[in-house]
């Protein structure tokens, strides 16, 4: 039989040993390093990790998904035996593989980076722990470097799927505070793109180019390019590939600024307890504006030079 | 008691906390079926944003609609404008060149003319490839293929699609061992003025314009181009026909083989709302290489004259889910040749004949987009073949009068080189693309064609497409293809080189081919596409001597692989590369190798951005393992290989551009098979084949207005 202080000093072993070993360590003292999740490996990721390795000053692992989560079933194992200490997911099936994973390990932050429509993939719903960066500019600023470069536009038109509703809400809001007209077509599907698109050109200024998958397809956005030069008609598109491709003018994040964008945001997390949940979703803090010169005086805009040295790119 | 029932729940409690934090810190199991099925239900329903990232050329010819290179259900090549400026090339040919399992070579047998030998077809007069000019095809009917000595110069070229296997079930006959379409630019892609020069060794020289613009509503691109080289006299026959036959005393040989040519092409495309009207006219002449027999002589020329217009409609308004599309065309070719057949003081032969091929059609059909994982395509089409001919010779019972002496007219249809003709087709053609699972795309063809002259035939095809992989795609396809003997083949005669026969049946040919297309990561791709295919009377001339008869001699069997590499190793330097294998078998002889089509051949293409607005542009082709003809004591073929260099400067003063190039910059002497034959002593006529061309050098000059 124990005596009764006996019973006290045992009770306070189990106590201290239970409050050692069940409360759960702050994020910030995780010594494992920032895992890395890829959708694939597109550039466009790879530069990412490159600036962000550079910035954070933390070890860093990367890990693909290889465009499937079923590409590698043990990926998650692999990738949870580092221990991270955050996971920064580039693209959005990585960002949702992220969400997945991390559902019964809130204690590990998750940022998202690159996800284009990032609404659609609802990361936030139910997670504490994920926060990230838009890969688009919001509507209403591009509407302004828009009409900058088009003072006389007043009607935009743009192709909608069900897939983009919350973005379509955002821009209808921004349209109404800049006094401009929002035309928008719905399709279901990216066969009857073309068919909107007639639809819409003879009634609006500007064609917007949304970043929605039924909407943007290499064949549609072939055709488009022709069209828009057909129909002397000012496109705008989300990614400077577009512009590239002969579009007249296109408004994307400054790519270059995200990675480190994420990284100042890792360390807040890491190193000054700041919850995900209290960060959200932020807004990209670079623009870049790229023109396509020569599809600009096809469809017979007049650029001032003022605009042009704006752009950060002028493409012959 | 109650003492132990406190100290048990705090155990159990501390216990119960330390399970928890252990539970997070113990090894994390696989991604679950649940994690699976929920990232299959959010990405696994269509196109995703993330595609936005992805770029790829998009091919036409493969199914009719623009399609992503990569999804297209064919093996396939795509060749930009870009890609062709960058190469420094002036001519079709030199386009083709680079693409894998595809190579180019002159015809001995038929003055000079290109083959373009895809994986292991390989005859003289190579009407197994079928040329497409956007979309048309542009074939002579004479000999089933392009024209004698026909050239292409590429300044109005937009893109080159490049199909390696089996095109009938879309296309018809002729494309039955690949399909090259060439699209030319258009209005939008010219925009404005452009005009350039080129000048280069073999007084070779090239001047061009062009215009693209919109006048009262119309697209307007015109473009007008005259090529002209004198070739290079470097390349010396030292034996020919005249040596074989004791002769030689009279034989221009040693002497270079004449290849000099002359090409103005032009180009109009006029576009209204639904109406497009394209016409392409070209003066083209050539002389003749070794001629008929073999022999070098140096007053050969091969003149003509060709027209290809084409008036196509396009809706996709008019009915709701159809794109509806219509189009007639007419292809007009006349080809006037004066031959030499030898040097005159051995024997003043003389022949010149003519012809003219005109054929003419129409077709209708539509694509019909209404289901959900179905796009169907339906058409239907008639097309007419017309041949006419005449011909003027010293020689035959024609020139009975004065054997040898002047030419006369010959109009005895007995006494002339070939007879006319006429053929008339109807066909009907129905595809469907079926996305019948996530991933994977099944399209299968079906194209009846009826002729006149040789009944009906059937040429179906299928292809599963499995995109396996984010940056993985595997095809799997099947083709039938089928082609009806030219006119020449049937009905030539009165001929001292080649004779027709009316007993010919149709080739056709079998293939199957496995493809992957991975991209594993965005500056990288590597394809490799595997194919066997069987091919069944596969028309040439043969004999122990001339003249050789037309006869189905090949019972082919082929397979082969081809590997594919582009790889963007830095912003500034790209690299492209492809390896071709192929070992095709005649069984009709014995499963003898088929002669003279390279087994192996390698392409290697390094393009640098030095400085900005400078590039460097390498070459390098290898040509391998090519066997000799059943019979032929020659041994095998020599291998060879072609170093060019090429360098651009763009943006010089604004709208100047400029570039200079070496061609064989190691002025190799690579050798080009002569035809075998079983009467000379040598083994051929002449016997130790044609040299390619030596070290060239050009520099070109363009403007943008």
């Amino acid at each position: 039989m124990l005596n009764n202080s006996m019973h006290k000093r045992v009770l306070l072993i189990f106590l201290v040993f239970g409050l050692w070993v069940g409360v759960p360590a702050p994020a910030a003292a995780s010594d494992g390093p920032i895992a890395v999740l890829l959708s694939d490996s597109e550039a466009a990721y790879g530069q990412q990790v490159s600036i962000f390795s550079e910035e954070i000053g933390m070890p860093v692992q990367v890990f693909n998904l290889h465009g499937d989560l079923a590409h590698d079933p043990g990926l998650k194992e692999k990738l949870f035996a580092v221990k991270p200490a955050l996971i920064f997911a580039l693209g959005a099936k990585a960002a949702y593989a992220a969400k997945l994973w991390t559902h019964d390990r809130q204690d590990i932050p998750v940022l998202f980076a690159m996800v284009l429509n990032w609404q659609r993939y609802k990361l936030l719903d139910g997670s504490s722990n994920i926060a990230g960066i838009a890969a688009e500019i919001s509507p209403g600023a591009q509407f302004v470097n828009m009409t900058m470069f088009l003072p006389s536009m007043r009607r935009i038109g743009l192709i909608y799927s069900p897939l983009s509703e919350t973005i379509l809400s955002q821009a209808r809001e921004a349209a109404s505070l800049l006094g401009l007209e929002l035309v928008a077509e719905p399709i279901d599907r990216s066969n009857d793109f073309q068919r909107a698109f007639k639809l819409l050109a003879g009634r609006i200024d500007a064609f917007w180019l949304l970043n929605d998958p039924v909407v943007y397809t290499l064949e549609n956005m072939d055709w488009l390019e022709n069209r828009c030069l057909k129909e002397k008609l000012f496109c705008v598109g989300q990614t400077q590939n577009l512009a590239k491709m002969g579009m007249a003018f296109t408004v994307n994040p400054d790519f270059a600024q995200i990675g480190g964008q994420v990284a100042a945001m890792a360390r807040n997390i890491l190193l000054h307890g700041q919850k995900p949940g209290e960060i959200g979703v932020m807004g990209p803090i670079g623009t870049q504006l790229f023109v396509n010169i020569k599809t600009a005086e096809q469809i017979g805009l007049s650029v001032s030079p003022q605009v042009l040295d704006m752009a950060t790119s002028v493409i012959p | 008691m109650r003492k132990n029932r406190v100290m048990t729940t705090a155990v159990l409690l501390c216990l119960s906390c330390a399970t928890v934090t252990l539970a997070q810190d113990s090894p994390p199991v696989s991604t679950g079926k649940a994690e699976i099925e929920a990232f299959d239900k959010m990405f696994g329903q269509g196109p995703q944003e993330e595609d936005v990232y992805r770029t790829d050329r998009l091919l036409l010819t493969a199914t009719g609609s623009l399609k992503p290179v990569h999804l297209a259900p064919s093996v396939a090549s795509v060749i930009t404008a870009e890609d062709i400026k960058g190469m420094g090339a002036t001519t079709l040919d030199e386009v083709l060149e680079t693409v894998p399992g595809l190579h180019v070579e002159p015809s001995g047998v038929q003055w000079f003319s290109s083959i373009w030998s895809i994986r292991g077809v390989h005859t003289s007069l190579n009407p197994q490839v079928l040329l497409l000019i956007n979309g048309v095809p542009f074939t002579s009917s004479y000999q089933g293929s392009r024209f004698s000595s026909f050239q292409m110069p590429v300044a109005m070229i937009s893109r080159v699609e490049v199909v390696r296997g089996p095109g009938s079930a879309l296309h018809g006959a002729d494309a039955f061992a690949g399909t090259v379409n060439v699209i030319t630019k258009d209005n939008f892609e010219i925009d404005g003025t452009q005009a350039g020069a080129r000048y280069g060794s073999f007084d070779t020289s090239g001047i061009w314009a062009q215009h693209g613009g919109q006048y009262h509503g119309f697209d307007v691109a015109f473009g007008v181009e005259r090529r002209k080289s004198g070739g290079d006299t470097g390349r010396i026959i030292e034996r020919d026909y005249l040596h074989a036959v004791g002769a030689s005393a009279l034989s221009n040989a040693p002497g270079y083989i004449n290849t000099a040519n002359e090409q103005l092409d032009s180009h109009l495309m006029l576009r209204k709302e639904n109406w497009t009207l394209r016409l392409y006219g070209s003066m083209q002449e050539a002389a003749a290489g070794p001629g008929g027999f073999q022999a070098i002589t140096y007053g050969n020329d091969v003149d003509t004259k060709s027209l290809l217009a084409d008036l196509a409609w396009h809706n996709d308004t008019l009915a709701e889910n159809w794109e509806l599309e219509s189009r007639i065309y007419y292809s007009y070719i006349y080809q006037d040749s004066f031959i030499q057949y030898f040097p005159a003081a051995f024997l003043n032969m003389l022949g010149n004949p003519i012809y003219t091929s005109r054929d003419g059609g129409a077709e209708a059909g539509g694509l019909y987009k209404g289901f959900r994982d179905h796009r169907l395509r339906i058409g239907v089409g008639a097309k007419s073949y017309d041949f006419g001919r005449d011909q003027y010779k010293n020689f035959g019972a024609a020139a009975v009068a004065d054997p040898f002496g002047a030419m006369v007219h010959v109009t005895d249809p007995a006494h002339i080189y070939i007879d006319e003709a006429s053929r008339t087709l109807w066909y009907g053609l129905i595809q469907d693309e079926w996305q019948f699972a996530r991933h994977w795309t099944l399209t299968v063809g079906l194209r009846h064609d009826e002729y006149s002259d040789f009944g009906s035939t059937v040429n179906p095809r299928a292809a599963l497409v499995w995109e396996t992989r984010y940056d993985l795609t595997t095809k799997l396809m099947y083709g039938q293809a089928f082609r009806a003997p030219s006119f020449g083949e049937q009905y030539v005669k009165n001929n001292p080189v080649v004779i027709g026969n009316q007993n010919l049946m149709p080739e056709e040919i079998e293939t199957i081919e496995l493809a992957f297309d991975y991209q594993p990561t965005k500056n990288l791709r590597l394809i490799l596409s595997l194919f066997n295919y069987e091919a069944t009377e596969l028309i040439e001339a043969v004999g122990p001597s001339l003249p050789q008869a037309y006869t189905n001699n090949g019972e082919q069997e082929g397979r082969g692989f081809e590997v594919e590499l582009d790889w963007l190793l830095h912003r500034d330097f790209r690299l492209r590369a492809n390896f071709a294998c192929q070992r095709s078998t005649n069984k009709k002889l014995d499963d003898a190798v088929v002669p003279d089509a390279p087994g192996q051949q390698f392409y290697l293409n390094p393009i640098w951005t030095f400085l900005p607005d400078w590039s460097l542009n390498g070459q390098f082709y290898w040509i391998g393992d090519r066997h000799r003809a059943q019979g032929d004591p020659r041994g095998d073929i020599a291998d060879y290989e072609v170093v060019n260099l090429i360098v651009r400067r763009k943006n010089i003063a604004n709208n100047w551009e400029a570039a200079a190039g070496i061609q064989n910059l190691f002025d190799e002497v690579g050798r080009i098979s002569s035809p075998h034959a079983a009467a000379a002593p040598d083994g051929a006529y002449i016997p130790y084949d044609y040299p390619i061309e030596g070290r060239a050098v050009w520099a070109e000059l363009k403007y943008y207005f």
